[in-house]
């Protein structure tokens, strides 16, 4: 294959790729009054109840890879964790682009994937719906929006005990812009729970998440094992995982504080045992959304007491 | 390696093992540095920042409840659960198997109750006790315990008859319902029991080939192991000071001992009522249209 185009257009096929590649980066936002969410119908009535308005569906990814091999070396598992968390921290740094050149202030419901690929790499994509304040003076007005209004509104019935719920969380702010010095936040929690969150005087701050691997040669591992019939603790093994653990999550808590955040919630805890012919390893990966307190403060939601009286009721009853 | 072929002949020195006698080792390496540190700064009186594994709905909940979160908890123990010989043809517990449930759990959970001491919690909620293997290790399993401490509001005391923070597996959607029904949670009790159920003879299997009965040896063996599980469930209920246990759960585990070794593991959390006058809002009953 010869380098020169057809048509004896200027540059080479790497250009072209370059430009092609540009052009999938620079997608357009879509037009005014237009917007794109996976989200579902009722889902868009309660980001409305609570004065958010979808904009756009936004993504990020972000890959990273390390040598497991060296992982044991001292100081060697302290770049496989930092591998991990920096898949996901250019993702995120991806996505909050996108949001800001919606002019939007965060991003709900993120669909987060990690992938192992081959020969030790790591892909992190995040996709959800970038989302800002309602820009309509009135809030959740009479005016008709495409989308929302006529879909949601009318037959939604909207329970006059919840006005306080209603309520903006900034009333003075509905600029519909990251405030100055604030970053976009983004949250895996889908829309009912922001709801929810924003309803009781919370706002998301963003994705916290922290790794840590401990790894030891597999040969110290099979030592002293077998050989006893005993009952015993394996306390050098223990200590190094639950530090592990608590390592992955005050890496965690550094991230949200970093964000200004005043709490961390649906912590989860992933584990991901790593075997080879050297090295035995154990990554953790704890992530969660930090959250922090709105200028109202708490708000009840006043939960009460309900009975089905469907005949799937028993159900209820059922541990899960 | 742990032979249910009744034919492995028993090595000596373990002969004599008798049961209930499975030596435990000393005590146990408390929280790691590493934890202190961690649960300092989550406290830290100038910035608290609480972290919790608890969904949005249960988050919620247990606010309303009158209580906040201060932080995730967790105790971890890696365990080599030791060896018992059984006989082929006798169903019986083994002692040192339960024993070894028994201690690396509490190890766990003693960890936990340390790290939610450590945050000046009044108790610890949606605590699951879960049991890991690790490819590298054979008859070795690590006992984790991991829950959400939390402290009420308005500080009162909700410590238990040990002087302990409270514990309990239940959910923060439960956890709201016990307080509305007027109940507290104690602590979370738990009894287990690893029973060798025998294998049938030869004989006995050909006799009943193709018939419908009873086994009565297999009905014997597992209800005595249920049996022996509960009441040490119960047991520890007692000592709490309980007035019940909700939530029981009954989990029979094989783990890594094949089929015919079985744990029996009962769970649940111990309550106390709040107080004798105690009023229960009414549910509201609801139909829902959706289906």
């Amino acid at each position: 294959m010869s380098t020169e185009t057809p048509n004896g257009a200027a540059g080479s096929p790497a250009d072209h790729m370059r430009a092609a590649v540009a052009q999938l980066a620079t997608r357009h936002a879509p037009e005014p009054g237009v917007f794109v969410s996976d989200l579902l119908v009722g889902e868009l009535v309660l980001l409305d109840e609570v004065g958010y308005e979808p904009v756009d569906l936004v993504s990020g990814a972000g890959a990273a890879s390390w040598n497991p091999q060296v992982a044991s070396a001292p100081g060697g598992s302290d770049a496989w964790a930092a591998a991990i968390t920096g898949a996901l921290g250019t993702a995120r740094a991806a996505i909050e682009r996108e949001v800001v050149t919606r002019s939007a202030e965060g991003v709900v419901a993120v669909q987060l994937s990690l992938a192992r690929r081959p020969g030790n790499v790591l892909t992190c994509s995040l996709l959800g719906t970038a989302v800002r304040r309602q820009q309509r003076p009135g809030g959740a007005g009479p005016e008709v929006r495409p989308g929302t209004a006529g879909a949601g509104a009318p037959g939604v019935p909207r329970p006059g005990d919840h006005a306080e719920g209603r309520g903006r969380a900034h009333p003075g702010q509905r600029s519909g812009h990251v405030p100055a010095g604030r970053r976009p936040f983004g949250t895996t929690l889908s829309a009912r729970d922001f709801h929810l969150l924003v309803r009781a005087g919370y706002e998301p701050a963003g994705i916290a998440a922290g790794a840590a691997v401990v790894a030891f040669p597999a040969r110290s591992v099979g030592q002293g094992l077998g050989l006893s019939r005993d009952n015993l603790e394996l306390q050098e093994q223990t200590a190094a995982l639950y530090q592990a653990r608590e390592i992955a999550m005050a890496r965690m808590e550094a991230e949200a504080r970093a964000q200004g955040a005043d709490g961390v919630v649906d912590v989860s805890f992933g584990e991901q045992p790593f075997n080879s012919m050297l090295v035995h390893a154990v990554e953790v990966l704890a992530i969660g959304t930090a959250i922090r307190r709105t200028a109202g403060g708490h708000r009840s939601l006043e939960p009460r007491l309900q009975l089905a009286l469907d005949d799937a009721a028993p159900d209820v009853f059922r541990r899960g | 390696m742990t032979g249910t072929g009744g034919a492995e002949p028993t090595p000596a020195g373990v002969a004599g093992d008798a049961p209930g006698t499975a030596p435990v080792t000393g005590p146990p390496a408390g929280v790691p540095a590493d934890a202190l540190r961690r649960l300092h700064e989550t406290g830290a009186s100038g910035a608290p920042l609480f972290t919790s594994d608890l969904s949005v709905n249960e988050f919620l909940l247990v606010e309303e409840a009158g209580f906040e979160p201060l932080g995730l908890v967790m105790g971890s123990s890696i365990y080599q659960i030791g060896l018992q010989t059984r006989r082929w043809s006798r169903s019986t517990e083994l002692d040192k198997l339960t024993q070894a449930m028994y201690t690396a759990r509490e190890l766990a959970m003693t960890r936990m109750e340390e790290e939610a001491e450590v945050l000046g919690a009044d108790g610890v909620v949606g605590v699951r006790l879960d049991v890991n293997y690790y490819e590298w290790g054979k008859s070795t399993a690590e006992f984790i315990a991991i829950g959400t401490a939390v402290r009420a509001r308005d500080g009162s005391s909700w410590r238990n008859a040990e002087g302990k923070p409270f514990t309990s597996d239940l959910s923060g959607q439960d956890f709201w319902t016990l307080l509305q029904a007027g109940f507290a949670p104690l602590g979370l009790v738990l009894g287990t029991c690893v029973y060798h159920v025998a294998h049938r003879s030869i004989g006995n299997a050909l006799a009943t080939t193709g018939r419908a009965t009873e086994l009565p040896n297999f009905t014997q063996a597992l209800y005595d192991a249920r049996e022996r599980a509960m009441t040490r469930m119960e047991d520890e209920a007692q000592r709490l000071r309980a007035e019940g246990v909700v939530g029981v759960q009954l989990v029979e585990k094989s783990h890594m001992w094949g089929s015919h070794t079985i744990e029996f593991l009962a769970i649940g959390t111990g309550v106390r009522s709040l107080r004798p006058d105690h009023v229960v809002p009414p549910p509201v009953p609801v139909v829902s249209m959706d289906r």
